[in-house]
């Protein structure tokens, strides 16, 4: 296999090429994770806080969207694993479906947390733009729950669109590079992140809708 | 302007990487890591030139009592900017991203970095970044201090703060990219033989440092982030009218602004431990120590940060473990101190201008890290905060430490990275002077500090007067110390005399082949079979004659 | 592509019971078992989808670093705000 492929010129081998970028993708990883920290750190404190105003606020979020939401992008990350084992196993076309089938399901997912965020935005939950209306008990720190939630969905569903964006590139590569080794590697690389990103999901979910 | 550096080599000498192409082009398309390092030597020698010109615009102000020269409110924006410019466009990537671009792969026999294109991305990102901040200068300042405390920052100040944090923001993720690209390639690109006890203490300077940038800034990112959405759309996360909690911006602010320092100050060690080591003959004493310590400076270094907050109303337990933890730095510090003081001990000792500056750095540096443990003990803190003694230290750290290092470091390899000699004589004289014009202005300040007087006003009780007076003088020669190596090292990019290969007789990787390199590094494969410094006393009989070809 | 089904079906499988928990008030419990199987389900995750299973100890040491360093930051932050008066 390592015959016929190109090698980048700074690199030995195709072997070196992969572990190294493999490496690269990880360490950027762990700066992500320290990235959502700061996020998960702030959400730490006001929850241990104001534990009944987060639990109250907690309560408005819509738990069945969100559930559908987890078990999509659970979908998804099959998908690309799949993706990246059918093209080990050069099966190009049903690598192909499969990526496709990962951008589908990231879509999907990017809908329904629109739609979530449209119902918040008739209940009056959304704490900025003007049309808060929540008048409840600790009326102040429900709002301050829905900034963390805003923020926290919107920095994630961000992620995802970019690993959207890196899928379809892959879906492209796939048909204008004859590169095979490349497509591997960049896929591998392209799904690292995508499960990464899917890893926030899993963490997210728990911690904004599952409070009582 | 970026390919001034190759302009008058002559094209008939051997192909290096400054004459492999001429045009603009050549230079902001190239991902040779060589090239990248000129790109970013342009960017922050003009960043450190609008840093500096604040600089003299506040010490014009202090050097009288009354605030006559600007307004409060412009001295505010003067020294939020001149701390804003210096911390994120010159110090942070100083080092790392010029000599660190340049030397790593020839320092670990690599062909270049482990990412080539996206070490020129980050490139791009810096300059983007440096447009917001110009920007922000250009639209009238910003008023926060480089730390953009909550809930100033986001509920009260009319200033650009936005365009200011979006700056900062982005050149983050050139600090995270950098990092990355610098820990794949120390991990994946050293040649055979060169196992990680053999690297050049530079090498795990910089390797720390960039554990420290991946791990880091991504805090600061969100920190930011969260305050530009508290403006913008009011998502306001900080705010206390919520219940939200100011003093938690400062967390996450130190947590990587604390680091930061060590951003700062690591290379610096590693750019001392290679001087002091070639100038004086011997082998850096205790290397494992050495580079044991470096990794203990940069994990520690991750644990102190609430010594910034003792009077914040951070918890007195808080403080306390904040306060112990920050005393354990100076353990791996001192480790440092003391084996750069005994790798001179029966050295053969010659004092070129590397070797003034790294010696320059030792002392300053030790002064900087001592009286940051007098800032580390609470009682204390709380007498001296937010007074000029805070001000002395941190400038005895960053500029006394950090621009040593990087002015040592950057006349040791400038013959490898332009092929040309600077004039040995201005050198030495700029070491000297700038060590002179540094106490001088910086020593004061200790003192006014002590005696009670508080930083970031414009005027000021009038019995502090001879001291800042002192201060701006010291400014002056500073300013002198700093322009003499601009012009001599500028001056011999196209008129110095032709370099040899290896004009210190020194002992790394990165001395092996021509100077200037070639374009591709390495062209035969390497492979290390010795142990790094092997320097000898008796090298005395080669003397270190700069033209010995 | 069998590790892959079998571990997507634990996958929903756990999702399925933190979601029905959330419906049982356990007190505590209720957040002692979801933060238990969300980190049940990153696991999964990062050991099959993203191969740590066979990865070098390299790759597992820049996976885990991240985490430790978060530890770091939550450690020292929560030191303050746990032992406020």
């Amino acid at each position: 296999m390592t015959e016929n492929v190109h090698v980048q010129e700074q690199f030995q081998d195709a072997e070196q090429q992969h572990s190294t970028d493999v490496l690269g993708m990880w360490v950027f990883l762990g700066s992500e994770i320290l990235f959502f920290g700061g996020l998960f750190l702030v959400y730490t404190i006001y929850r241990q806080a104001y534990p009944e105003a987060f639990a109250e606020a907690s309560s408005h979020l819509n738990l069945w969207l969100a559930t559908a939401n987890t078990a999509i992008l659970l979908s998804s990350s099959l998908t690309i694993a799949m993706s990246e084992l059918l093209l080990r196993q050069d099966r190009l076309r049903s690598a192909r479906l499969a990526m496709a089938a990962t951008v589908g399901l990231g879509l999907v997912f990017l809908a329904i947390k629109g739609l979530e965020y449209y119902l918040e935005y008739a209940e009056g939950l959304v704490p900025f733009l003007g049309s808060f209306s929540y008048s409840g008990p600790d009326a102040d720190q429900v709002r301050l729950f829905f900034h963390v939630y805003f923020s926290m969905t919107g920095l994630h569903a961000l992620h995802l669109a970019i690993g959207v964006g890196l899928i379809v590139s892959m879906l492209v590569l796939s048909f204008r590079c004859s590169d095979r080794a490349r497509l591997e590697r960049q896929l591998e690389v392209s799904a690292l992140y995508w499960h990464f990103v899917d890893v926030i999901w899993v963490v997210v979910f728990p911690i904004l809708y599952l409070i009582k | 302007m970026s390919d001034a550096g190759s302009g008058t080599l002559s094209r008939s000498s051997r192909a290096s990487y400054l004459t492999a192409g001429y045009t603009l082009r050549s230079w902001l398309l190239t991902s040779d890591h060589k090239r990248v390092a000129w790109l970013y030597i342009l960017s922050i020698t003009i960043f450190f030139l609008v840093g500096a010109a604040m600089a003299a615009v506040i010490r014009v102000e202090l050097a009288t009592a009354e605030g006559d020269t600007v307004t409060a409110d412009s001295y505010n924006k003067m020294f939020s900017l001149h701390g804003i410019v210096m911390v994120w466009f010159f110090l942070i990537p100083a080092i790392p991203a010029t000599l660190g671009n340049f030397l790593i792969p020839l320092m670990i026999g690599a062909r270049d970095l482990a990412f080539p294109k996206l070490n020129l991305l980050s490139w791009y990102i810096y300059t983007l970044g440096a447009i917001f901040t110009v920007y922000t200068v250009i639209a009238g300042g910003v008023d926060t201090g480089w730390t953009f405390y909550t809930p100033f920052s986001s509920m009260f100040s009319n200033s650009h703060v936005v365009a200011a944090l979006t700056g900062v923001f982005i050149v983050g993720f050139s600090s995270i990219l950098t990092g990355l690209n610098f820990i794949a390639t120390v991990h994946k690109m050293r040649a055979p033989g060169l196992t990680w006890f053999r690297l050049p203490l530079f090498v795990w300077s910089i390797y720390a440092t960039s554990l420290i940038l991946v791990l880091a800034t991504p805090v600061l990112a969100i920190t930011l982030v969260l305050v530009i959405l508290e403006r913008t759309v009011g998502i306001g996360i900080f705010d206390p009218a919520l219940g939200g909690d100011p003093l938690l911006f400062q967390h996450l602010f130190w947590f990587y602004s604390h680091p930061a320092v060590y951003i700062m100050i690591l290379p610096g060690m590693g750019v001392t431990s290679e001087l002091i080591s070639c100038y004086s003959r011997r082998p850096v004493a205790g290397y494992r120590f050495m580079a044991y310590s470096i990794l203990a400076i940069a994990f520690i270094g991750f644990l102190v940060w609430g010594h910034h907050m003792f009077v914040s109303g951070q918890s007195a337990y808080a403080s306390l473990v904040f306060g112990l933890l920050s005393f354990m730095v100076a353990v791996p510090s001192a480790i440092k101190v003391f084996n750069w003081t005994a790798t001179l001990y029966k050295g053969s000792i010659s004092f070129e201008t590397g070797m003034l500056y790294a010696l320059g750095f030792v002392g300053l540096f030790t002064l900087g890290g001592l009286t940051g443990l007098v800032l580390a003990s609470i009682a204390v803190d709380v007498h001296v905060h937010d007074t000029y003694f805070v001000v002395a230290h941190f400038h005895y750290i960053m500029v006394g430490g950090m621009v040593m290092a990087y002015l040592g470091g950057m006349h040791f390899w400038w013959p490898k990275i332009t092929g040309r000699m600077y004039n040995e004589t201005v050198g030495q004289l700029s070491a000297i002077i700038s060590f002179i014009g540094f106490n001088l202005t910086f020593f004061p300040q200790f003192v006014a500090g002590y005696l009670g007087m508080p930083r970031r006003y414009h005027s000021y009780p009038p019995e502090y007067e001879s001291l800042q007076l002192v201060s701006s003088v010291g400014a002056v020669v500073l300013a002198i110390g700093y322009l003499l190596p601009l012009l001599n090292l500028g001056w011999s990019a196209f008129a110095g005399r032709k370099a040899p290969g290896n004009p210190w007789n020194a002992s790394g990787l990165e001395w092996s082949g021509a100077s200037p390199p070639p374009p591709h590094n390495f062209s035969e494969p390497v492979v290390v079979a010795q142990e790094p410094y092997s320097y000898h006393t008796d090298d005395r009989d080669n003397p270190l004659v700069p033209d010995r070809a | 592509m069998r590790s892959l089904i079998v571990t997507y079906v634990s996958l929903l499988g756990l999702l399925a019971l933190t979601a029905g928990l959330s419906f049982i008030p356990m007190g505590m419990g209720n957040l002692i078992a979801n933060l238990g199987i969300a980190v049940a389900k990153v696991v999964l995750i990062a050991l099959v989808f993203m191969q740590l299973r066979s990865a070098d100890s390299l790759t597992r040491t820049a996976a885990v670093t991240g985490l430790v360093w978060l530890a770091l930051l939550f450690w020292l932050t929560l030191n303050d705000y746990l032992t406020r008066t």
